[in-house]
């Protein structure tokens, strides 16, 4: 079925890639989205039946064995795709509503390409298949980003992480001769050079999610626009990075670093992501740090569960992705206010809109409590409290920060606010998502609780005279740690090299020792050469001495 | 005597001609009626050499087979070609060519005497007529302020010949002949000798001389940048046709009892010529000059082959040579082709941007320089190879080494003439390229073209080693 | 069959006398070129779907009894590996006709070098016995000197010079090293016989050497790099740019023929050294090429850096199973390489020379033209490997085998080629990125005709990412 289900998303993806014009765009990308909700049920439907496939197809062969399609539906399977789907869906439906995109039909061509590369992720069993839908999906990020200037860091952060992801593969294959997933625990028994892997594997996941330390691929995304944000770090290649951790960590995990540098870079990411939340007066840049703490602890709650994606993860995502989406909702309600400090000063019409985002941000909150208290366990209770404390005082803070200060400007209203349906559909699917059988626990409601108290009376707001200071908001500092650790000296070193062995060692040295001596010598070829009595006598000399010569060896010499 | 007076008929007839250009002094508006008379004889000669190839003229001091037969219709053929060239130059100078087609003849009659010849006194004589009219070549070629190049060419020359002359003395006194074949006997059966050696010296010495192998060279390339176009043919050309043959038969039948002795001699005065002509022809911004070292250079490969005075050694030096030959011929016509206002040029600037003028004498150009340097397709390959081939072949890989240096060396002299020729802007008028020269040049590069698809007429001879 | 093979060989000079004695008028040469390149290409075709994959080895063999004496045989022939290098040539001169402006498309000379220099190309890639092998190796220089001579806005005439130079010494000591062989074997060889001939120890040591630097010469490692990089970075016409390009596939090409079969035997005590020099080639022009604003430059030691590559792994793999294997997959990531090269030459040059007109600024230009830009956009992401072509999944089979064999040298590798690539991609986002520019110019977009060009080169790429010989089936 979930063959079924990528082939069919391709052939919707090529017909919503089909440029037409501006009218006729509305109508493609609602027939898309009615197909892409066809397809949604048959899948929920084979889901629910629990349909078990396998669809295979050889591509091609290599001398470490074939290259394989392998497709394979089982309900892990659909466990996993199915909240990217959601979310394919979900943003489908918004994009239908709400006209944020001037080629509405364009953008859900790539979303839907994206969703079957990671569906072609998600189901492969071939080296050659997971690097192809990875790759893919990298090149997808870039359309979805859009904006060159935005895509810079990341594409090329990508790019590098790929890379290092290609030469993991790579070794593993070497090893292992064969471009079987399922065969990499072989690599463990005669593989070498494990912990390298490990490193360069887990460095490029982190590449990918945008853990911090890594995350300068993610600072140039404040200038995209929220919902391609939101695509780009729920549905583009953290989950790709996601997805491959998933994969390879049957055999990464026998490496003594990986526990240690999983935890280390998660712990990092949850701090980094909650101070840089409350530092960065960008909104964009808080949703970046929200989504860094996220996906830590997801990593986190993972790694305890041994690396197998259950239900609770599934509500996880959607409900991180729903308050995502709540903000994304009041950001627009608000004008796109991209920094705080505008937002601070702004009245806004409409204050019952807000309040039913901010509830349903409560809700969410509680629904996430929920769900965590659901993966509560001896072994990463530690993450969980650290997590979801420094979360909900970092968004509490940044709601604080928003709404509770008396407004001093009234801006007239755009027109281009969220359909009413938008709110309808967000609120839909938060409550669809909330869990209420984990609802009805203490912490939820300790959270909530806190939460609602802390969106109030939150100690930390006062951190936004920070969103004052020139040196924090516009310089990126793990960006300069990057440019004058690797670029600069990289640069440098190439120029230098350039300079040295190009210009200085061969043009000036070989060459200009060549030309010199060529020319010295024809200069004493000349004085040398003319018609004089030196020249003459000269002549003679050496014709008598050739001539001396070889009678005195005449006979002598062996054929050199 | 009827009949050895029927094989004389070529040289008489040439003869007759030097006679009558004696005879009857030329004017300067007569030099059409010159050339066309001269050009009659050498037809009528070449005819006549055909006819009795294999006949020798005088049986006892000239021998007669089919490499001679080619060589003599080669220098007539040069000769020819020479004629046609001349009379177009003299017509174009208002010049009168009776001196010039007068000295052609009797070029050629020495030529076709020291080709044919296989006795020294014969060789000797020849070479004095070679001499004398070379040198009378030069003083009417090189101008007036120059004519200290005439002066050192003759004292030079006389040396030489006085040199020559003492070894045919002191030959004669010590085996009575002046036969080849008995010379070659009596340097075998001499004891290893200071004056068995300086004999055989002196021969090669003359050779050299008048090859312009370096160090020897210094009459040929300093006149040619001051020679007029049909002179520096002339002694680019026809002289070289002639002395090549006679200086590999003398080697092959007179001094190879003297090779051991010889060989580093020879090797000696390869590598300079080879050197001196890599530098020179680099050096060098007239062109004459240029090509002037360029036939220096390859008289030092000629040298390195002939260290070993072997048949293979001289088949590969014949091969060699025609395809300098043919080369050389083509670089000749290309410069009679080309010319600014009526003027032939001289400097290597003035050459700037011909292609774009005159496409056709640029790519024929640019043919034989490549043909010259030996790269494949051109014909100039199989030349190369012949060399390298035979050093190999010998065992002699620094000698291989050497040549692969200098030929970059002259390659660089090759590359600034066709930078010049293709790559730079067009600084002159050229006349329009006479269409006679232009259908020469092609039909040079078609012959070309037809020895490299066709190897066998030029390498796979196997009847020189019969004559050689 | 037979037949095509011979037309194959010919066309290309053919076409060049044509084109020397088309009509000055309008494009008649540009015409002449393009059918002769069309006709190539669908003897090329022709060719594969009667190729027998299976089978090993030349086939279609054509002999020619050159001079009997000596006992010269020339041969000719091609397998799946040369047909399939030759059709990326074919097309990439293609590409680099299509590419010129219309003055250069009037150009005879331009175009009847070119054809000559794809008459010794395909004369060196169908060559199968030593003197056809050395004469069209050899023959390549001519043109070659002459189109960058003409073509190219060289200031210094040393380096050009240096250039040829170092190429003719290369010949030369190629010459020299089959002269050897033709010593001991008193007649021409075919290539596969070589490995057949005896030679003493350090004769074989000296003469396969010699064929090994005259082959390296070819290829941009350090330190002939220099003369290439020169060359290339004043060269400003897509066709020349091109033909200076395959120059390194030569070499390379004469290493995938030869390695194999005799030279690392003989050289195995400097293979190590080889390796070393490859490698430090590798890292060194790839950082050089971060150093570098050019695009142009980048692409050339992008190229450099996969040239390296491929040379390393015949170097490296020839002994592991399934050697043959293997360099199929270098022959089909080569295919692509060419094509992906040259289109971005063809493209990026054109751009240059328009902005140089026009005067304006070359960052941010493809923001302002779509087509330009889509085209450009692709060809780069092939050329980082990505999945989008046959390169992506060869390349990883080739990388992976060189792991295999030795886990420095993989890495070495990989550090080159991550560099090199981010530096590449750097340079798109600078050619599309609005900010970096300040106004529009004038610069038109390429046309539709270029464009539908284009787009074919593309699907053919694409297509080969499925299946690299899909035009076989």
């Amino acid at each position: 079925m979930i063959a079924f289900t990528t082939l069919a998303l391709l052939g919707i993806a090529l017909l919503s890639s089909i440029g037409v014009g501006v009218k006729k765009d509305k109508l493609l990308s609602f027939f898309v989205f009615i197909l892409l909700g066809v397809v949604f049920s048959q899948f929920c439907q084979a889901f629910l039946s629990g349909q078990e496939q396998t669809f295979s197809f050889l591509w091609n062969s290599s001398p470490s064995g074939d290259i394989k399609i392998d497709i394979i539906s089982n309900a892990y399977h659909y466990n996993f795709i199915l909240p990217f789907f959601i979310i394919t869906l979900v943003t489908g439906a918004q994009n239908l509503l709400f006209r944020y995109e001037e080629r509405r039909s364009l953008y859900n061509a790539m979303l839907i390409f994206n969703l079957a590369a990671l569906i072609l992720m998600i189901t492969s069993n071939n080296f050659v298949q997971l690097l192809c839908a990875l790759f893919l999906i990298d090149i997808l990020s870039m359309f979805l980003i859009k904006n060159p200037q935005a895509y810079r860091r990341y594409i090329l952060l990508n790019m590098a992480a790929d890379m290092m992801i290609f030469t993991v593969l790579a070794i593993i294959n070497c090893r292992i001769d064969s471009l079987d997933i399922r065969e990499i625990l072989r690599y463990k028994q005669m593989g070498m050079h494990l912990d390298f892997i490990t490193i360069i594997g887990l460095s490029a996941v982190f590449m990918k999610m945008g853990f911090w330390g890594f995350n300068i691929g993610f600072s140039g995304l404040q200038n995209i626009r929220v919902h391609r944000l939101l695509n780009v770090l729920f549905l583009s290649s953290p989950v790709g990075a996601l997805i491959l951790l998933m994969k390879f960590h049957v055999l990464w995990n026998s490496s003594i670093y990986f526990t240690p540098y999983l935890h280390c870079a998660c712990i990092l990411s949850i701090a980094g992501g909650f101070i840089g939340s409350l530092l960065y007066d960008n909104f964009k840049k808080k949703i970046i740090y929200w989504q860094m703490m996220f996906w830590a602890l997801m990593l986190e709650l993972l790694c305890f569960q041994g690396f197998v994606w259950v239900d609770n993860n599934v509500y996880l995502l959607l409900q991180m992705v729903t308050l995502s989406w709540c903000w994304y909702l009041l950001y627009y309600h608000c004008r796109r206010p991209n920094s705080v400090q505008h937002w601070l000063q702004q009245k806004y019409s409409g204050q019952m809109v807000i309040f039913i985002a901010l509830m349903l941000m409560t809700l969410m909150v509680a629904a996430m409590s929920g769900s965590l208290t659901a993966m509560y366990n001896s072994g990463n209770r530690n993450y969980i409290w650290f997590f979801a404390t420094t979360f909900v005082l970092s968004m509490s803070t940044v709601i604080r920060q928003i709404f509770a200060p008396k407004k001093t400007k009234q801006l007239p209203i755009r027109s281009n606010k969220p359909h009413p349906f938008s709110y309808l559909l967000v609120s839909g699917l938060g409550a669809f998502i909330s869990q209420p059988q984990y609802l009805n626990v203490l912490p939820v409601y300790g959270f909530t609780s806190a939460f609602v108290f802390l969106c109030r009376y939150s100690p930390l707001w006062r951190l936004q005279n920070l969103y004052r200071s020139k040196l924090l908001q516009n310089n990126d500092f793990i960006g300069m740690f990057y440019k004058y650790a690797f670029i600069k000296p990289l640069r440098y070193g190439g120029r230098f090299l350039w300079l040295l062995i190009d210009h200085l060692f061969i043009e000036r040295i070989v060459i200009g020792f060549l030309l010199s001596m060529a020319q010295s010598g024809l200069r004493f070829f000349r004085r040398l050469h003319n018609n004089t009595t030196l020249g003459g006598t000269v002549i003679v000399l050496i014709l008598v001495i050739m001539l001396w010569l070889s009678y005195v060896w005449g006979g002598k010499i062996e054929n050199v | 005597m009827l009949e050895h007076l029927i094989y004389l008929s070529p040289l008489l007839l040439i003869f007759s001609g030097i006679v009558f250009y004696a005879l009857v002094n030329f004017r300067q508006d007569e030099t059409n009626k010159c050339f066309r008379f001269s050009r009659i004889l050498l037809f009528a000669g070449l005819v006549l050499n055909i006819i009795f190839y294999n006949k020798p003229m005088i049986a006892e001091i000239t021998s007669a087979n089919r490499l001679t037969s080619s060589f003599v219709e080669l220098l007539y053929i040069g000769a020819l070609l020479l004629v046609y060239l001349a009379r177009k130059w003299f017509s174009n100078m208002k010049q009168s060519g009776g001196q010039f087609c007068y000295m052609l003849l009797l070029g050629v009659l020495a030529g076709s005497l020291l080709i044919v010849s296989k006795n020294l006194a014969l060789t000797t004589a020849t070479l004095i007529l070679f001499v004398f009219a070379n040198y009378y070549m030069l003083q009417k070629a090189v101008n007036k302020q120059t004519t200290e190049i005439g002066s050192l060419y003759l004292s030079a020359a006389t040396t030489c010949i006085i040199l020559f002359m003492t070894a045919l003395i002191l030959v004669y006194r010590a085996c009575q002949s002046f036969d080849y074949a008995d010379i070659s006997a009596y340097l075998a059966n001499s004891p290893h000798s200071l004056g068995v050696f300086a004999i055989g010296a002196v021969l090669v010495l003359g050779y050299m001389f008048l090859f312009a192998a370096a160090p020897l060279h210094y009459w040929l390339t300093e006149a040619a940048g001051k020679m007029t176009m049909p002179v520096f043919a002339y002694f680019m050309l026809l002289p070289n046709i002639a002395y090549l043959l006679s200086f590999i038969r003398l080697n092959l039948r007179v001094l190879q009892p003297l090779n051991s002795e010889l060989q580093m001699f020879y090797v000696g005065v390869a590598f300079m010529s080879m050197f001196v002509g890599a530098v020179g022809a680099c050096s060098s911004q007239n062109i004459r000059k240029t090509f002037a070292y360029i036939g220096v250079y390859y008289i030092g490969n000629v040298f390195l082959v002939l260290q070993h005075m072997t048949p293979i050694a001289a088949q590969t030096t014949i091969i060699y040579w025609i395809v300098y030959l043919l080369a050389m011929t083509g670089l000749c016509l290309t410069l009679f082709s080309l010319k600014a206002r009526g003027e032939y040029l001289l400097t290597l600037n003035e050459f700037s941007g011909v292609a774009y003028k005159c496409p056709i004498v640029a790519i024929t150009m640019i043919f034989f320089l490549f043909s010259l340097l030996g790269l494949p397709p051109f014909t100039g390959v199989l030349g190369i190879f012949a060399i390298l081939n035979n050093l190999a072949a010998q065992n002699h890989f620094y000698y291989l080494l050497y040549v692969l240096l200098t030929l970059m060396m002259i390659g660089y002299a090759y590359l600034h003439i066709i930078r010049t020729l293709y790559f730079e802007d067009s600084r002159n008028n050229f006349d329009r390229v006479d269409l006679g020269l232009s259908c020469l040049l092609i039909i040079l590069v078609i012959l070309m073209i037809y020895l490299v698809l066709q190897p066998q007429y030029l390498l796979a001879q196997t009847w020189l080693f019969e004559v050689l | 069959m037979f037949n095509l093979s011979l037309m194959l060989l010919l066309l290309p000079l053919l076409g060049c006398l044509f084109v020397l004695t088309s009509q000055k008028k309008g494009n008649n040469a540009h015409h002449v070129t393009l059918f002769t390149l069309g006709s190539g290409i669908f003897i090329i075709l022709r060719l594969f779907a009667e190729l027998d994959l299976s089978q090993k080895g030349l086939q279609f063999i054509h002999q020619l009894n050159w001079l009997e004496s000596a006992n010269i045989r020339l041969s000719f022939g091609f397998d799946a590996f040369a047909l399939l290098l030759l059709l990326g040539i074919y097309i990439s001169v293609l590409i680099g006709v299509v590419g010129l402006d219309d003055k250069s498309k009037k150009s005879k000379s331009l175009l009847a070098w070119s054809l000559y220099l794809l008459w010794n190309i395909t004369g060196f890639l169908g060559a199968n016995d030593m003197f056809s092998f050395y004469a069209y190796f050899a023959g390549m220089l001519v043109p070659l000197f002459m189109l960058i001579g003409s073509f190219s806005q060289l200031k210094k005439k040393n380096t050009f010079y240096l250039f040829f130079l170092f190429n003719f010494a290369g010949v030369l000591i190629l010459l020299c090293s089959l002269l050897l062989v033709y010593k001991f074997y008193h007649g021409n060889l075919q290539l596969q016989e070589i490995a057949l001939v005896h030679l003493p120890p350090k004769v074989a040591q000296v003469v396969w050497g010699g064929v090994c630097l005259a082959l390296l010469v070819r290829i941009p490692i350090w330190p002939f790099h220099y003369w290439i990089s020169n060359i290339g970075s004043n060269i400003k016409n897509p066709l020349v740019y091109i033909c200076t390009n395959l120059l390194p596939l030569t070499g390379l090409y004469g290493f995938m023929r030869l390695w194999q079969l005799t030279i690392a035997d003989s050289v195995r005590p400097y293979i190590l050294l080889l390796v070393v020099f490859c490698l430090l080639s590798m890292l060194f022009i790839a950082l050089i090429g971060i150093a570098h604003k050019d695009f142009l430059y980048k692409l050339f030691a992008y190229m450099t850096v996969f040239y390296l590559l491929f040379l390393l792994s015949e170097i490296l793999l020839s002994s592991v199973l399934l050697a043959d294997s293997l360099q199929m997959n270098i022959a089909y990531s080569l295919f692509i390489f060419l094509l992906v090269t040259s289109s971005l030459i063809a493209i990026d040059l054109r751009l240059e020379k328009e902005c140089m007109e026009k005067n304006c600024e070359y960052r941010g230009i493809l923001a302002y033209m779509p087509r330009r830009s889509k085209v450009f956009a692709f060809f780069v992401l092939v050329a980082l490997g990505l999945p989008i072509s046959s390169m992506f999944w060869n390349n990883f089979i080739i990388i992976s085998a060189l792991f295999n064999f030795n886990f420095f040298i993989g890495i070495m590798v990989m550090f080159a080629i991550s560099l090199i690539s981010v530096s590449i991609l750097y340079e798109l986002y600078m050619m599309r990125d609005l900010k970096k520019r300040a106004t529009n110019n004038d610069i038109e977009d390429i046309s539709q005709g270029r464009f539908a060009f284009f787009m074919v080169i593309i699907i053919i790429i694409f297509l080969s990412f499925f299946n690299p010989l899909w035009f076989v089936d």
